[in-house]
């Protein structure tokens, strides 16, 4: 199916207003409205009723009275809280859609390389397994680590103990060192078979010919790699980065379940989660918001909205740079 | 102007229910016969409590004697994970659609003191917003002694009834080690030492365990020891820290500080690894002396091994009661219901409070849940493990997590517990004197950042 | 096509081999503990947390069922997903393809408003604000409409996946008087089945796993959902490990078995929709 690349040239030649319009546009407008409106009433508004809200000191308590507060939330927000671990939250949120996105990707197209080859036996299983925990959803990859990393039973613990010799292994989930690359290490291994996927398709897109021709004028597949592989599936590649960096920073269910954000792992998507929860790691030294401040909920997930926005905005006009470099 | 509102919002609401029928051919048309939206009086008694097996298993099986004895009414009983519990419970006092819910102690409100620097609690929110029903003077209330009124009171009015209390700064002992070892359950905190040592020397046995990977369960006895050592004096000493009128470099809070480091030297290797749910079976089989943990372990552990010999004692502090008692349990108030003023069957909430103190379903329920003492005059319970702490209940002390304030914006060290955990005994950067030096850092910078937001 | 297999070299067949097994040692090994942790009994795993099962207690499943409800819970969860992912596809579908051939005024308006459900803020205040002023809270109708909806994942891949397919047709349907909603159920839906299955199953996952929302929407038992039923497993006090992942196992067979049936469709659905348009 060659035809993905073709169909977008296509889309583009046929721009010109004086194309023949095949289906009246009422109907296909008529179809369209019920998708808009449900977008409109329970997406778009909610959504912008919610930034009104971030600046009121609304708490969500029937029979409570609001009024209009300005930028108090967004005060509250970066002046009260301690400086210190305000910095490590922000700088941990970076570090996990930095790191998540690097080698959850890099593993992907290592893998849709290699799972894309025609040598290799039963290529539909592997990759059927590698997608597998997408499918199990968050509750049950939350628990599948929290038994593997359980100390001193689990078998990362053991593994440590008795086959790499360490004399006092670190109880991982519990360490204010290892928990957050633990936590890093689980959203790689939920997320990484959606990107091999995506990476797989990008792949099945390029010409086989192509390759052989490569192959036959004596190319390594290192060559190949770099000189083929990778500037046809760039585009590919910055839709995955797209999709990681968007997922991993609003992602807050799997730190939410695995460590409560606790022992330095909470991240900026997770706080705005716990206060709008009432939960301990609301504030980024990890304590709670009391009493459910749904304004200053809205203010948090504000922050993050912009947040996500501009490295979103960053990344993809860095991936554009790197493409015309090439 | 709120009519109107709301009869746009149906409108679009059945616009497109009409146009999703209409364009995706028929395929969500009469899926979803809408229920009952429960905001009126339906003679279900809704009640919504957090998610703890032996307590919602209880509930639901009066059931059936609820509807006996008031005919009126039925009940209905829903759980939630107790992450999840304060925002179901004020959507649905929001969609006024609950009867009866849930709360832990009424503790930690904000007052003339410490408003500057400190929000409201959930609970004071409800009440100053009028959304709980004042219960003092309903007749039910009386059953209840009065200290357990008076330490959920609210400007003098009970909103809560406090159903039961929790013991939570003891260990649980492994009878059989202690015997084995000569022990004797210790009194005094020099005694408490020599206990652990003598384990620790003999080698055989882990000295403490404790679900530590969960923080909290290790976090509890930071304020633990704090009730053991301090008593009374903790009301004063919490008001103290949090307004800055003492320092935690004062030469009490370091002591504090070092005992906290001494207990958690005993602590097994590994222990914050060791996740809460695994705890009763690790101690049950045998090869730790004591488990730190609250009195509500104790039917999982009898669970876990039901021949198992264990006591359970609080912990000392370091001077001994000058009046002859034992040391006492620090406690906290854990299942307090209450009743929101929008209930829909306001009348059916009062009657099954009323019908779940009387006494006969009351003892059955203490029973029932094994870990809960009594907040009512003369319940005798069958339960030997819960008989056994009465020596330690005589005057219960309110347990220090109730009586430490933190300001709002208060660094991670100075979070719960006072930084129990940046110990480096526990594996963080800081001994005693460097931890108290950091949290009294963390406290001063959160009290400095409030008042400059409050001035401008 | 001729046989590939002599144009690579021997030592990267090799190297490819060991790295795809370690990866399966990687993704099925945690699958496998957990299981194994499943058909213990809790003395079993309090004794022998880390060894293979002695007890083979596959009476987990049936205990973990009871306990958890899921018998009262499961048609309710059937109905959601089903209708939900159905409505979700058709929504999303209807309003992906008229920007793939740009059969609207300003589609790329609409694109990107779409897109935007990406980045936006739930919202959920006001729109738990919005389903109880209409009447719809704790309401299977007010569940569905908040799981319903056209998702911004969705749009990018159908609209990427539609412009791949031959415009010719659309023209050769309308001259032969094919209605527009009949070409779409017929022709485009079928024709794009890669991109809808992929989707559909991405969709389902979302809902069936749901449990933030049913915890606040859905207040009555006969509207429950398979996931709250997880909840008798998480105490104020204790969890229960082995029953706990006897009862995850039975959540997520459902999806287990509709993804075996639907991932050979997983890689093609996402083809053209991951080439940028």
């Amino acid at each position: 199916m060659q035809a993905g690349s073709a169909g977008a040239k296509g889309g583009k030649m046929f721009r010109s207003r004086a194309r023949i319009r095949t289906f009246s546009l009422w109907a296909v407008v008529l179809c369209m409205l019920p998708g808009i409106l449900h977008y409109l009433i329970f997406r778009l508004v909610p959504s912008i009723t919610n930034a009104v809200l971030s600046f009121t000191d609304i708490s969500g308590i029937p029979g409570t009275s609001w009024k209009w507060i300005g930028w108090a939330n967004y005060k509250e927000f970066f002046v009260l809280q301690n400086v210190r671990d305000l910095k490590n939250v922000l700088g941990r949120t970076a570090i996990y859609a930095v790191t998540v996105t690097l080698i959850q990707n890099g593993i992907a197209l290592l893998m849709a390389v290699i799972l894309n080859r025609k040598f290799l036996r039963g290529r539909n299983l592997y990759r059927a397994v590698y997608f597998m925990p997408e499918i199990l959803g968050v509750t049950v990859v939350a628990t599948v680590w929290k038994l593997m990393f359980s100390t001193p039973t689990g078998p990362v613990f053991l593994l440590m103990k008795d086959v790499m010799g360490i004399e006092n292994p670190p109880a991982v989930l519990s360490s204010f060192d290892y928990a957050f690359p633990a936590v890093i290490a689980s959203q790689i291994w939920m997320h990484m078979g959606y990107s091999l996927v995506i990476f797989l398709a990008g792949l099945q897109n390029i010409s086989n010919d192509i390759y052989e021709a490569a192959y036959i004028d004596g190319a390594g597949e290192w060559q190949v790699f770099w000189r083929i592989t990778l500037p046809m599936i760039w585009s590919t590649a910055t839709v995955n980065t797209l999709l990681a960096i968007i997922g991993s920073l609003q992602s807050f269910e799997l730190i939410m379940t695995i460590t409560g954000g606790q022992f330095n792992t909470s991240t900026l998507g997770m706080m705005v989660f716990a206060t709008a929860f009432g939960g301990r790691g609301a504030t980024a030294s990890g304590g709670s918001v009391s009493g459910l401040r749904q304004g200053y909920a809205a203010a948090q997930s504000m922050v993050l909205f912009v947040a996500v926005f501009i490295v979103t905005v960053i990344s993809q006009v860095l991936m554009a740079r790197l493409e015309s470099e090439q | 102007m709120r009519n109107a509102k709301k009869a746009l919002s149906m409108l679009l609401a059945l616009l497109l229910v009409l146009a999703l029928a209409g364009c995706s051919g028929g395929e969500t048309a009469g899926s979803g016969a809408a229920s009952g939206s429960g905001e009126v009086a339906d003679g279900v008694v809704q009640v919504l409590t957090w998610a703890n097996g032996p307590t919602v298993e209880f509930l639901k099986s009066i059931a059936d004697d609820f509807h006996e004895a008031y005919p009126d009414y039925t009940l209905e009983v829903t759980d939630v994970p107790q992450s999840e519990h304060d925002q179901v419970m004020q959507t649905r006092i929001s969609a006024g659609n609950i009867d009866v819910v849930s709360f832990q102690q009424f503790s930690k409100p904000q007052e003339d003191w410490n408003a500057g620097s400190m929000d409201k609690p959930l609970w004071q929110q409800f009440i100053d917003a009028g959304q709980l029903t004042d219960l003092t003077d309903e007749p039910f209330m009386d059953r209840f002694v009065e200290s357990a009124k008076a330490d959920n009171a609210y400007k003098g009015r009970n909103y809560s009834m406090p159903t039961s209390t929790v013991a939570y700064n003891g260990l649980f002992y492994n009878k059989t080690i202690f015997e084995e070892l000569n022990l004797s359950v210790p009194t005094t905190w020099d005694e408490f030492i020599n206990v652990c040592e003598t384990i620790k020397n003999d080698g055989r046995y882990s000295v403490i365990t404790c679900g530590a990977a969960d923080q909290w369960p290790l976090n509890m006895f930071a304020t633990g020891i704090m009730t053991a050592q301090f008593g009374e004096e903790c009301t004063q000493i919490g008001r103290d820290l949090f307004t800055g009128d003492m320092s935690f470099t004062d030469p009490k809070i370091i002591e504090l500080y070092t005992m906290m480091d001494q207990f958690a030297s005993y602590m097994e290797p590994g222990v914050t690894g060791v996740t809460y749910s695994d705890v009763p079976g690790r101690f049950a089989a045998g090869g730790i002396a004591m488990l730190a943990d609250g009195s509500w372990q104790a039917p999982t552990i009898d669970l876990a091994e039901p021949d198992f010999e264990y006591g359970y004692f609080p912990i000392p502090g370091k001077t001994a009661r000058t009046d002859g008692l034992a040391p006492q349990f620090g406690i906290k108030y854990d299942l307090a219901f209450g009743v929101p003023s929008n209930a829909p069957d306001h009348d059916g909430a009062l009657a099954f409070l009323d019908f779940f103190s009387g006494k006969e379903v009351y003892t059955a329920f203490l029973n029932a849940v094994g870990g809960f003492t009594p907040t009512q005059e003369g319940i005798t319970l069958d339960n030997e493990f819960l008989n056994s702490l009465s020596d330690n209940l005589i005057q219960p002390l309110v347990h220090a997590e109730h009586k430490v304030y933190t300001p709002k914006g208060t660094g991670e060290y100075g979070g719960s517990a006072y930084g129990f955990f940046y110990l480096k005994t526990l594996g963080g950067p800081f001994t005693p004197e460097e931890l108290a030096e950091a949290v009294q850092q963390d406290f001063e910078t959160a009290r400095e950042a409030n008042a400059s937001l409050n001035n401008g | 096509m001729k046989k590939k297999g002599s144009l690579t070299n021997i030592p990267f067949q090799v190297f490819s081999y060991i790295l795809v097994l370690i990866f399966l040692l990687i993704y099925l090994f945690p699958l496998f503990f957990s299981f194994n942790t499943s058909i213990k009994t809790a003395q079993d795993y309090v004794t022998n947390p880390a060894g293979l099962t002695r007890s083979w207690a596959f009476s987990n499943y049936i205990v973990a069922w009871q306990r958890a409800s899921f018998d009262k819970y499961i048609l309710n969860s059937v109905l959601y997903t089903v209708v939900c992912t159905v409505a979700s596809l058709v929504l999303s579908m209807f309003i992906a393809f008229p920007i793939a051939r740009k059969y609207v005024p300003f589609s790329n308006f609409w694109y990107y408003l779409f897109l935007c459900g990406l980045f936006l803020p739930s919202g959920a205040i006001p729109l738990f604000q919005i389903i109880l002023n209409i009447g719809l809270y704790n309401t299977k109708i007010g569940y569905m409409l908040i799981m319903t909806g056209v998702n911004a994942t969705s749009v990018f891949f159908f609209t990427g996946y539609l412009r791949s397919l031959p415009r010719d047709l659309d023209e050769a349907a309308s001259i032969d008087g094919c209605g527009y909603m009949r070409y779409m159920f017929t022709c485009v839906m079928p024709l794009a089945k890669p991109a809808v299955v992929s989707m559909g199953l991405l969709t389902m996952i979302g809902i069936w796993n749901d449990i933030v929302s049913s915890t606040i929407y859905l207040t009555s038992e006969s509207n429950y959902t398979i996931t709250r039923g997880l909840f008798v497993f998480t105490g104020q006090y204790q969890n229960d490990w082995t029953l706990m992942a006897a009862a995850l196992f039975i959540v997520a067979a459902p999806l287990i078995i509709a993804y075996l049936f639907g991932q050979r469709y997983i890689v093609d659905g996402i083809m053209a929709g991951g080439v940028k348009g």
